[in-house]
């Protein structure tokens, strides 16, 4: 085991180094930033579009004075509208967010003091657009509660500074069932990350085992004691090491371009799951480029399985499929067990097919590695 | 006076007995590659295999070298059986073949210091740095092994082959394709090697070498070894006037 380990280090970082020093890498790596730009580029318009009322919260008109909820909201750089039916004009799409009707209760604020808990004041129905507006509305609220009761407090003789502080009272007025017309399924998102990687994986591994296998690389590797596992796992692994920096950087640009607008934190899993089910892919390549007498057919045959695959997770998204199937489970995984679920099966599945490829590599006359007899 | 003389015969690291591979072809009858061949070599010796192509001088090399699977027969390295110890097997051999390579994109520090580590040397920069003096690639050893010469490469190639100091070295026709200096000095590596004790299968398609280079002789033809001797035995035994003559004696061609 100790020796399998050092062979997997030295050749996965030997991998990496090669990658590192192709110029080639760095284009095929641009490629997920190619083809997601479009769709970043799609939905920041649509959101950008919607800014032009962005800052519009609409409140009901007959809100009484006491709460200065306007200014807590002009405070937190929305900008409040007070009409007479916030759902007439949150239903004709004019405003980012709306209090749509409130509740009243007098029972909280005519006990004070001391302040003994209870319910707040103000019982708010709300809907945002979006994520940010819903906290900034949360915020804005709060501010307007807490500017009441320390009024409040003063004008009873009490300290705000301590009272407030000791109060067991919470202004639990929350937008729930904030929505808007942009959501993101993340296990919608993770298929199509995979199938990005799978592209990537594609570009990257094809090849490579092919002209390493006719120019006599892999039999200098193997006549040294490395077990052809190790060998074809750090091959394996460095390539998903690639794609995970790459999707990385990607998903990160796409998070700070669209991260106030959409909820894009990957659930727990995510990430595993997806570099998983793109290994599973990584390792297929490999062992087509192993086992395919060409680089034609290795190439045609790797092509096949990447649109199978994507077939295959577009399937498992539409009728629900397990989570535990490797590879296109990801499609369906949706709790942090699902993804957690879905990674393990991959897992498996890279183990077997790697297995299954050194099985191969033991017979090698039939493979022509190396030369002829 | 008595004189007690004590004679010391050590065991050959290399002993290959009845190996044979058949490979299997669709529709007819298994194409045997290698008959049955028996031979040995001791630490310090070169054993060269000299035959035409296709004789299976190359699949014979591939299976001490695990490479392949002998089909029946039994070969060992070192004492270590090539079917069922072949991890120990690599562990104690040097093998490069004409199509060996070497990963690009690494330098020759890089190329040497990587097949260290893979064969467990305990001091890889040491054993780099020895390789690259011993095989004359200190000059070029920042350099890009895709970037050299071929004479180069392959001297990187056989510095590779033999970082752990093997005790046995597998060549497959290792002067293919170079120039009559590079493969001079190669010749010349292969020999210091062999007067350091390792035991050394060489095969070549060039007489010029196998008599300078090889102790033994085994000539190879359809996949049997037909002799085995010192070169000039074969020549004697074949009633021949030189090596030349005495290989196309021995597999009929004259």
């Amino acid at each position: 085991m100790k020796a399998w380990l050092r062979a997997l280090r030295v050749l996965t970082s030997l991998e990496l180094r090669r990658f590192l020093r192709t110029p080639g890498v760095y284009r095929y790596l641009l490629v997920p930033g190619w083809m997601i730009l479009p769709i970043t580029l799609l939905v920041a318009t649509a959101v950008l579009t919607t800014d032009g009322f962005s800052t519009r919260v609409v409140i009901p008109r007959d809100l009484p004075d006491d709460l200065p909820l306007a200014e807590a909201l002009m405070a937190q750089g929305l900008e409040p509208v007070m009409v007479a039916d916030p759902s007439q004009e949150w239903q004709s799409s004019r405003a980012r967010g709306a209090f749509l009707s409130y509740e009243v209760d007098d029972g909280l604020f005519g006990a004070l003091p001391p302040l003994e808990g209870g319910d707040a004041r103000y019982r708010f129905e709300a809907v945002a657009l979006d994520v940010r507006t819903r906290d900034l509305m949360n915020a804005a609220v709060r501010e307007a509660g807490t500017a009441t009761l320390e009024g409040m407090l003063a004008a009873s003789g009490g300290d705000p500074a301590r009272d407030l502080q000791s109060a067991p009272v919470t202004l639990d007025i929350e937008a729930e069932g904030a929505s808007g017309p942009v959501t993101v399924s993340a296990a919608s998102l993770a298929a199509y990350l995979v199938w990005l990687l799978g592209l990537v994986g594609y570009l990257l591994l094809v090849g490579g085992p092919v002209a390493d296998r006719n120019d006599g690389v892999i039999e200098s590797v193997l006549t040294t004691p490395t077990p052809p596992t190790a060998y074809l796992t750090a091959r394996v692994l460095a390539v998903t090491i690639v794609q995970g920096i790459a999707g990385f950087v990607l998903y990160g640009g796409v998070y700070l371009l669209l991260s106030s607008r959409i909820s894009l934190l990957p659930p727990l899993g995510a990430p595993a799951a997806v570099l998983a089910a793109a290994s599973v892919l990584n390792a297929g390549y490999l062992a087509l480029g192993i086992l395919s007498p060409s680089l034609k057919t290795a190439s045609n045959a790797a092509g096949m399985l990447w649109l199978a695959a994507s077939m295959g997770m577009a399937a498992s998204a539409l009728s629900g499929a397990p989570s535990w199937v490797p590879l296109t489970g990801v499609a369906s995984a949706m709790t942090a067990t699902h993804w957690w679920q879905s990674t393990a099966s991959s897992v498996v599945a890279v183990v077997i097919v790697v297995a299954a490829t050194a099985r191969a590599l033991d017979r090698r006359p039939q493979l022509k590695i190396g030369g002829d007899r | 006076m008595r004189v007690a003389l004590a004679v010391h015969v050590a065991a050959p690291l290399v002993q290959a007995s009845a190996l044979r591979r058949e490979f299997p072809q669709r529709g007819s009858p298994p194409l045997v590659a290698v008959h049955d061949a028996t031979f040995h070599v001791h630490g310090g010796e070169v054993l060269g295999l000299l035959g035409p192509n296709g004789a299976g001088k190359s699949t014979t090399m591939r299976m001490l070298a695990t490479l392949v699977a002998p089909t029946s027969g039994t070969a060992t390295i070192c004492g270590f059986d090539v079917r069922t110890q072949a991890a120990s097997v690599r562990g104690n051999l040097g093998y490069l073949s004409a199509t060996s390579g070497l990963p690009g994109r690494l330098t020759c520090r890089e190329v040497l210091r990587t097949f260290a580590r893979l064969q467990g040397v305990e001091e890889p920069g040491r054993a780099v740095d020895d390789a690259l003096h011993r095989f004359g690639v200190l000059p070029y050893a920042d350099r890009f092994v895709e970037g050299l010469s071929t004479g180069m490469r392959q001297r990187v190639r056989i510095a590779c082959a033999a970082i752990h100091r093997p005790s046995v070295l597998i060549l497959d026709e290792p002067t293919s394709g170079l120039d009559i200096v590079s493969a001079d000095n190669l010749l010349g590596v292969v020999e210091r090697l062999r007067d350091h004790g390792t035991a050394v299968i060489y095969s070549t398609h060039i007489l010029s070498e196998a008599e300078r280079l090889c102790d033994r002789i085994a000539i190879i033809f359809d996949g049997r070894v037909l002799a085995v001797d010192r070169g000039s035995a074969l020549i004697k035994a074949a009633r021949a006037t030189d090596l030349r003559d005495a290989f196309l004696k021995i597999i009929g061609r004259q």
